[in-house]
């Protein structure tokens, strides 16, 4: 026997009772797997068999204009969260200058804060009405807009810069944990081997983590195409606003569909990227040694600089716009008691609630489905079911309303032949069909989590506990569940503040009248009341604030304890 | 009751990891399979407990049939108890709950008698309340055999049990291991790939090959003094291998002539000679006596590559003298110092008793 044949051996061997019959476990993660996977299928489906071809007429049209400003968009907010995502990472892994160890954390916070927000609060300070632009015309006596020069917020630089404010910290977390994981011997070495540091970055530490920066890279494009409140606000002619249009303007969903599948173009570049990236990201581990890269002490103006470069991104990210949503809350608050702000928190709290248990109760059990039996027609159609977070919430919702609304005609069709009433709309414009579409969007988030925290278990410990007489439903509970529940909580509360934040997927299909605190901010955005957004606004930013928190802590945490799962 | 093994095979894909491998293992009887990483004795072990599924054979467990055909009894109901290398030690229960995590059938009254009386028996009473993580290796290896042992199984199965400790650890585990389990009673099925291991727990011993082959079954002591194969001659200690062809009754090594007295001429041979066949004398020093069977008493001339001290030993790699920088080295541990650049000539002898002959075309 080789090694290879050896290691496949071990490999195979490991795995709980590989069994060749199919087990109820089986039976329902393929079952469940394969209904989450029919928006995604369904969007596909609707490209090969056009009801009513409208691409000439979007072609001649709006089409090009659409394609081009979307990927204007992207490669702006790419480039943009590329070079703060990246510098400041590098700047607080090697620099040492003050506040440096706040940075290390705060730096995530912007990622509390949806672009729909932060645009609306940016518009209301630099549009024509706004402070500033009040001021200058104070200061220079300016009367209209013909007198002087301003830039446009409400315009596509104005919602690269805005999208880039609230997204570059995918990149930082990427690539600061993969600076972390670089051996100090291999910086080290490129210095002893005559490279001084700034070739060190260039020529090792950049090529290192290029992985980890792609995978940021292509999860930014990722939400910069899946962005409906922002470029609707700032009317920036996106594929996305396209699908509106065509949609909830024009009536056309199968028009909608066929720029959906246009999208899903964009959407599986990006995933081919990502999951490149990610395969190659395997062979970047240099070494399992880890040790914190030796910080250099920075003077005179590079200390200044450096603080600069990690100030800024803080303060136009978070800090200016959390101080000017205060402000904005302070002052109408009452208005917004008022006017049901209650009632509509308690939605978003029910609708990401119900979310975040299913996609929790989904997310198990695959994982666990996995875990047991594994096989590539398991783990094929998981990974595809999967596939929610790439795909943009406008695009999902049309997979979702097409075939729950089929379904819905179906069962109103059988019960009026066989009892003469009609049951009309069951499951469509229904929390239900939101929720499903929330848990499709976002299931990748407990999946994933999930499955990395029980790939921690050894396959040992199921083996130990079937011997002494548990079954595997009892493993289950008795065994796993504890073991992860950390993880597990980490999962939910990463799809709650998803589901918290989330506008285009709930502004297509909520029910009537049922309002979010997101598509409460958009409307109010929209109307251009302001302060009116300001309270539902903050709101989503305060839970936001939860997940970076548990993010911060669990980086610092696997630094500490390289073994991961098990101490109590 | 027994365990019972019955021309068992198993393939992962198109790679054989079990070939036709019986065994049977009384009450009371410990069988230790021997062989190399990586072979399937794992997978033999994981068949008998029920986590992997047979294929072909049949597995007993007293007068049971629990795995045969159509008929998979699931691990879960067939009362063995496992022991991994890892331990695998349930990280969130301390070590009272992991022990009880097996006795489930018991009334509260009687578990926790039993709770009692296994942690006595592995002296882990007064840990009753820690947390795994908290204890040593050698600690962890005895809740592990506690909590395997306190649902009382018929079949107890070890998988490189001893692996994860450190040397002195090992030695001490090991005897207590053993007491134990001749103490319950249980029919034991251990595997491993260290041959002193297996040598020192088994009652009876199997040694599998590297294509899931058992190549030799019999006492400890059998297999060792009287190795069945090449392969398994070579397994106990790294061994000298040379081949050639049998002349008169005899084979000709660079290190002297072997008696091969059953061979016809013309027949390849392989010659394995343990370290311990091979003793060196540096001339001029008082002759310690040659045994008796040693073979061409005036020895072979050698010239010394290495030698470095194991304490008790000296492992010496050496070549035959003036056969050239390439031809092959080989190796044997001598009593005591020997010293790495000796200023007179030295001779090897060989001991015809650990030198095993066997045929290299089959």
């Amino acid at each position: 026997m080789n090694v290879s044949q050896a290691a496949a051996t071990i490999g195979q061997s490991t795995r709980v009772g590989l069994r060749p019959l199919i087990d109820g476990w089986t039976i329902s993660s393929i079952l469940v797997a394969a209904l989450v996977a029919i928006p995604i299928v369904t969007v596909i489906g609707l490209a090969f068999s056009p009801e009513e071809n409208i691409w000439p007429h979007l072609a001649s049209t709006v089409l090009p204009r659409y394609v081009t400003t979307t990927l204007a968009l992207m490669v702006g907010v790419g480039i943009g969260t590329l070079f703060i995502g990246v510098g400041t990472a590098w700047i607080v892994t090697t620099c040492s200058f003050p506040g440096r160890k706040i940075f290390e954390w705060a730096l995530l916070l912007p990622l509390a804060i949806p672009a729909y927000v932060i645009a609306f609060l940016y518009t209301d300070i630099l549009e024509f009405a706004g402070p500033i632009q009040g001021a200058l015309r104070e200061l220079f006596g300016w009367v209209t807009p013909k007198d002087y020069w301003f830039p446009e917020i409400r315009s596509l630089g104005g919602a690269i810069i805005m999208m880039t404010l609230v997204l570059y910290p995918y990149v930082y977390m990427l690539a600061r944990a993969a600076f972390l994981e670089q051996s100090l011997g291999v910086l080290e070495v490129s210095r002893t081997l005559g490279r001084g540091p700034w070739h060190a970055f260039f020529d090792v530490a950049l090529p290192l983590a290029r992985p980890a920066i792609v995978i940021g890279v292509s999860l930014v494009m990722m939400e910069t195409l899946n962005d409906f409140g922002t470029v609707d606000f700032f009317a920036v002619g996106t594929l996305t606003l396209g699908v509106f249009d065509v949609w909830m303007n024009m009536n056309n969903v199968g028009g909608a569909a066929q720029i959906a599948v246009l999208m899903l173009v964009f959407v599986l570049l990006l995933i081919g990227a990502e999951r490149f990236a990610r395969r190659k990201q395997r062979f970047h581990h240099t070494t399992t040694r880890h040790k914190n890269l030796p910080r250099r002490e920075v003077r005179g103006w590079f200390k200044f600089g450096a603080f600069l470069s990690c100030m800024l991104p803080l303060l136009m990210g978070f800090l200016f716009p959390v101080a000017l949503l205060i402000n904005g809350a302070l002052g109408h608050f009452e208005d917004a008691l008022g006017s049901g702000f209650l009632a509509t928190a308690g939605n978003s709290l029910m609708l990401s609630g119900l979310a975040a248990v299913c996609a929790l109760a989904v997310g198990v059990l695959l994982a666990y489905g996995l875990r047991l039996r594994g096989g590539n027609f398991l783990n094929a159609i998981t990974r595809f079911a999967s596939l929610g977070y790439a795909i943009p919430g406008a695009v999902l919702a049309i997979g979702v309303i097409i075939p729950m609304a089929w379904l819905d005609n179906s069962i109103d069709a059988i019960v009026r032949q066989e009892f003469g009433v009609s049951t009309g709309l069951i499951l469509s414009g229904t929390i239900f069909a939101l929720v499903f579409g929330y848990v499709v969007r976002f299931l990748a988030l407990s999946v994933g989590a999930i499955e990395q925290s029980l790939g921690r278990i050894t396959h040992n410990i199921d083996g130990a506990a079937r011997t002494l007489g548990a079954s595997p439903s009892k493993i289950l509970m008795k065994v796993h569940l504890p073991i992860i529940r950390g993880s597990m909580l980490t999962a939910a509360i990463l799809v709650f503040v998803d589901g918290m934040k989330e506008l285009p997927m709930t502004v297509i299909m909520r029910p009537f009248n049922f309002e979010t605190l997101a598509t409460q901010v958009h409307q109010f955005a929209a109307a251009e009341q302001f302060g009116q957004a300001a309270p539902p606004a903050l709101a989503i930013v305060a839970t936001g604030i939860l997940p970076v928190i548990l993010l911060s802590l669990a980086i610092t945490h696997s630094r500490k304890h390289l073994g991961g799962e098990g101490a109590e | 009751m027994g365990l019972y093994l019955s021309n068992i095979s198993h393939a992962f894909g198109d790679n054989e990891v079990l070939d036709n491998v019986s065994a049977d293992i009384p009450a009371g009887q410990i069988l230790c399979l021997l062989g190399p990483s990586g072979c399937g004795k794992t997978t033999l072990l994981r068949i008998a407990a029920g986590l992997e599924y047979l294929q072909e054979g049949s597995v007993r467990i007293g007068d049971n049939i629990v795995a045969a055909g159509s008929t998979q009894t699931p691990a879960e109901h067939r009362g063995v108890g496992l022991m991994f290398q890892d331990f695998a030690l349930f990280p969130h229960l301390n070590v009272r709950d992991n022990v009880a995590f097996g006795l489930t059938s018991l009334s509260e009254i009687e578990k926790n008698r039993r709770i009692q009386e296994v942690l006595a028996q592995v002296n882990m009473v007064e840990h009753a309340r820690d947390f795994p993580h908290t204890l040593s290796g050698g600690q962890q290896q005895r809740v592990a055999l506690a909590r395997a042992l306190a649902p009382k199984p018929a079949v107890m199965l070890l998988d490189e049990p001893f692996s994860g400790l450190d040397q002195n650890m090992r030695i001490q585990i090991r005897e207590e291991t053993l007491g134990i389990l001749k103490a319950s009673n249980v029919a034991t099925m251990m595997v491993t790939h260290n041959p002193e291991e297996a040598l020192f727990m088994a009652d009876r011993m199997m040694v599998m090959g590297p294509n899931g082959k058992i190549l030799q079954e019999g006492l400890p002591n059998e297999v060792y003094a009287e190795p069945a194969h090449a392969y398994v001659a070579k397994f106990f200690g790294q061994a000298n291998s040379v081949t050639g062809v049998s002349k008169g009754g005899q084979i000709e090594t660079p290190l002297g002539l072997v008696d091969v007295p059953d061979c016809e001429d013309g027949c390849n041979l392989e010659v394995v000679i343990r370290p311990a066949a091979i003793k060196l004398k540096i001339a001029g020093e008082k002759a310690k006596e040659i045994r008796a069977d040693a073979t061409g008493s005036e020895g072979v001339p050698i010239e010394i590559i290495s030698a470095r001290s194991l304490g008790r030993n000296t492992f010496v790699r050496f070549r035959i003298k003036g056969a050239g920088e390439g031809a092959e080295d080989f190796h044997c541990r001598h009593r005591g110092y020997f010293p790495e650049k000796p200023e007179t000539e030295v001779r090897a002898h060989i001991r015809q008793k650990h030198v095993f002959i066997y045929h290299s075309d089959i």
